[in-house]
């Protein structure tokens, strides 16, 4: 191969397929090869799909040697985290020793999506099991063990869609899919120096990924860019039958050309409680930022954020995993306190988790309006850089940062990105969140595209993994 | 029993957590005694007590009476159009 695609940006490697520079069987070889070869170094991978990739690799090679190009990602290979169901007998582990075998006899909407679009599957990768749901506190809470940073091998890469994140940071695929609850696309993003875009509650169908909370679970992508996030987005976005609370509306990823200034909330608590660095970061962030935004710090009304969305994932998983936590295969999985977590959630009163999504109904109608004056509201994405792979960490379901962004973000669905905004001394990236209102991805996108105009910290990629192997 | 007198105010809201933290114990023990081993009693303790204090905040936020309650049941049948 003349050109290696590694860490270019979808738009380049798609170009140079649809000009017939690169070919799908060879991209798909070159990452074929990194999965294999760097996967287990990281422990971001459950299955490499050598034999499907190649053989959705010289179906697209066919295709587009006839004329008959689908766009962007077209030929370009994916990871997608192993809470999506895949057929052909390929595993989907949700990321436990339980499941290590399990498999389906159908694929995922978003799989078959990017598969209508061209894109190639070439690994099911790494996650928290079970999504995180049962209480983690540790990186070493997966049956592929601890998932590992891009920019350091004894960090976290962050959590749930660990592998997703880890995968794209150090270039084993181009882009990956990835689910949040509450953190899971978002941590990843932060920990792994790369942008990770969680869509509107709706926004994609989630037939065939593990259920962990009806109400709160989202699919989205991980990738180098935000573009990259929202060309990712364009493909998976759309209603499903299969899924009811897929919502009907249409969307489509647009680059504003216009040079227009953004309005961005400041959330007026967002550096209380962090880590002094990220908490530089952030502000130097913001003053890139005051170049094209005009920047406002609100306060959001007072509710238990944070309680509401915590009530609403323990009742609603405790639903969802009830044959599994009386079955007592919990015991089999990796984490100490994942063994015991699914137990103590049962007892939930109904009043209380009742009353929680009424305060989320009254939350989501007075959120709203506040929201529908700003393109977004921006925070730090993570209180911390990452932690070290043998440390518990201070989660996201439980901290001394309070995580109103997130909590509220996750609990009445509002779309969020993360992308990269600076290092620590120890070279650790940190990031920045932006958050819109409900179906306003577009508008987040594009004050993260402008944003990462201004800025390089998403171009940066740490030096041993430049080295081609 | 029933009394047409107010005998004074739910016990609930006075956040007896201890008791409370008791009562689901037991319930939880209840139900997962064969599957729960010793070392893991003290820490689900501890995870029902975060519960408790996530259930406290929900009880006594205040919901905005102009709000509708929650009700999103639609009933269901097949023939739509009938």
């Amino acid at each position: 191969m003349n050109k290696t695609p590694l860490f270019k940006n979808l738009r380049s490697i798609g170009k140079e397929i649809e000009n017939k520079t690169i070919s799908p069987t060879e991209i798909t070889k070159y990452y074929l090869t990194r999965l294999n070869e760097l996967g287990p170094e990281y422990n971001s991978v459950v299955t490499v799909t050598d034999e499907l990739a190649l053989k959705q690799a010289e179906a697209a090679e066919k295709e587009i040697m006839s004329g008959l190009y689908k766009g962007t990602l077209h030929g370009i290979p994916f990871g997608a985290k192993d809470l999506l169901a895949t057929d052909g007998g390929i595993p989907t582990t949700w990321g436990a020793e339980p499941f290590r075998h399990q498999t389906f006899q159908y694929n995922a909407t978003v799989i078959n999506k990017l598969g209508s679009s061209g894109a190639i599957l070439v690994s099911k990768l790494a996650m928290i099991e079970l999504a995180g749901g049962m209480g983690y506190r540790q990186p070493n809470a997966s049956l592929t063990g601890p998932c590992k940073s891009p920019w350091d091998k004894n960090t976290w890469a962050g959590g749930s869609s660990s592998g997703s994140g880890s995968a794209v940071g150090t270039g084993l695929v181009p882009f990956a899919i990835g689910s949040e609850t509450w953190g899971s696309i978002l941590s990843p993003a932060n920990n792994c120096g790369v942008s990770g875009l969680r869509p509107t509650f709706g926004r994609v169908s989630r037939y065939g990924a593990m259920p962990l909370s009806w109400s709160l679970d989202k699919i989205g992508p991980l990738c180098l860019s935000a573009d990259d996030c929202g060309i990712v987005l364009n493909e998976i976005a759309g209603p499903d039958p299969k899924d009811p609370s897929a919502s009907d509306k249409l969307y489509e990823y647009r680059v504003s050309s216009n040079q227009r200034k953004f309005k961005l909330a400041v959330l007026a608590s967002a550096s209380s409680n962090i880590d002094e660095e990220v908490a530089d970061n952030f502000k130097e962030s913001l003053d890139t930022l005051s170049q094209f935004c005009e920047i406002e710090e609100i306060n959001f009304p007072e509710y238990p954020y944070e309680a509401v969305t915590r009530t609403i994932m323990l009742a609603e998983s405790g639903t969802i995993f009830e044959e599994f936590s009386g079955s007592g295969t919990a015991a089999l999985l990796t984490a100490p306190e994942d063994k015991y977590g699914p137990y103590a959630r049962t007892a939930v009163l109904a009043k209380d988790y009742l009353k929680a999504l009424r305060l989320r109904d009254e939350i989501s109608q007075k959120i709203d309006p506040i929201m529908s004056k700003y393109d977004a509201v921006c925070g730090p994405t993570r209180g911390t850089p990452a932690s070290n792979l043998e440390d518990e960490f201070r989660g996201a379901i439980r901290g001394n940062a309070k995580d109103t962004l997130g909590a509220l973000g996750n609990a009445v669905g509002l779309p969020a990105i993360s992308v990269p905004n600076g290092f620590t001394k120890a070279n650790l990236p940190t990031g920045i969140q932006f958050v819109g209102q409900v179906y306003a991805e577009n508008s987040i996108l594009n004050l993260a595209n402008r944003f990462q105009q201004e800025t390089d910290w998403h171009l940066k990629h740490p030096a041993e993994l430049l080295e081609e192997i | 029993m029933a009394t047409s007198e107010v005998r004074g105010k739910a016990t609930m809201n006075i956040n007896d957590h201890e008791r409370e933290k008791e009562i689901m114990w037991d319930l939880v023990n209840l139900h997962f005694t064969n599957l729960i081993s010793d070392d893991q009693v003290e820490k689900i303790k501890e995870s029902i007590a975060g519960i408790l204090t996530d259930a406290n905040e929900i009880r006594t936020a205040k919901l905005d009476d102009s709000f509708p309650l929650l009700n999103s049941y639609q009933p269901f049948r097949g023939d739509a159009n009938e």
